[in-house]
């Protein structure tokens, strides 16, 4: 899946980041640009600043601005309807999930994050992403 | 939700078990002598109860895990501190999906690198990793 799209990975720890980057790339899915953040304000900064971000995968317990507030956020912007909101926690009981997802999550990964589930939410996410 | 020992050691050894299989490729076996002084990381516990996790193992430990998560030895201690972060967040995070079993919520705070709490810990379990030992504690602040 060779892509030419920007994706943002949202989490204050650089393992994580490293984790969800790699998964991506065993996933399939390459030649995005991939836009790190440590946290849900830089995030924010991305999106506001880079046109090409269709899809943004997010920590929740983030400092600064965490995850949830920053799918606030994108979900009430008209100008980022299209970004596409994964959200990656540790923290992933049901009712948190659904909550999410309600809120505009298109997914809900849990940690640790695998290649196979990446690869489940990409097939999924295909058409809105046009892979 | 009540403290019952067995069922939460249980479920926080199937969580320390699983996310250090998962991101070091490290098996883990109980250990009977605690571990010597080195790196301790925190994580808060604020729902369903009130408390923190302690993960506390020797500095050696903790490079070959930060190394094994990263897949390359970490250049920075930073990185080090990183990745004991995340490995306690999961761990977190697993424990206590498996405690309350998707019926009710649960919020973690930040994990943060320091010293261990002086509070007497409710639970620890001693476990070893590449033949070094390494203990996670949990702390309750405010019962269940």
């Amino acid at each position: 899946m060779t892509m030419s799209f920007d994706v943002v990975i949202a989490d204050d720890s650089a393992l994580s980041r490293r984790f969800v980057r790699q998964c991506l790339e065993i996933a399939g899915l390459e030649g995005c640009r991939f836009l790190e953040a440590r946290n849900g304000e830089e995030a924010w900064k991305i999106l506001k600043s880079e046109a090409a971000v269709k899809i943004v995968f997010t920590d929740l317990n983030m400092p600064v601005l965490d995850g949830e507030k920053l799918l606030e956020k994108v979900k009430s912007d008209p100008t980022l309807g299209a970004v596409k909101i994964v959200v990656v926690t540790s923290a992933q009981s049901e009712l948190r999930r659904q909550a999410l997802r309600d809120a505009g999550a298109c997914a809900v990964l849990g940690k640790p994050l695998t290649p196979a589930a990446m690869a489940t939410t990409l097939s999924a996410l295909k058409e809105e992403l046009g892979l | 939700m009540k403290f019952d020992k067995e069922i939460w050691t249980a479920c926080l050894t199937e969580a320390v078990t699983n996310t250090m299989e998962a991101m070091t490729f490290t098996a883990v076996d109980p250990a009977e002598t605690p571990p010597p002084a080195g790196l301790v990381c925190r994580i808060p516990v604020q729902e369903p109860f009130v408390g923190e996790l302690q993960l506390a193992l020797p500095w050696e430990l903790a490079q070959e895990l930060a190394t094994a998560a990263f897949g390359t030895e970490p250049d920075d201690p930073v990185l080090v501190q990183d990745a004991l972060g995340e490995i306690l967040n999961t761990i977190a995070g697993q424990f206590l999906c498996l405690l309350v079993k998707g019926e009710q919520d649960f919020r973690l705070g930040l994990p943060e690198n320091g010293q261990a709490s002086a509070q007497p810990a409710d639970l620890t379990l001693t476990l070893c990793a590449n033949g070094t030992p390494f203990s996670l504690q949990l702390v309750l602040t405010a019962a269940p």
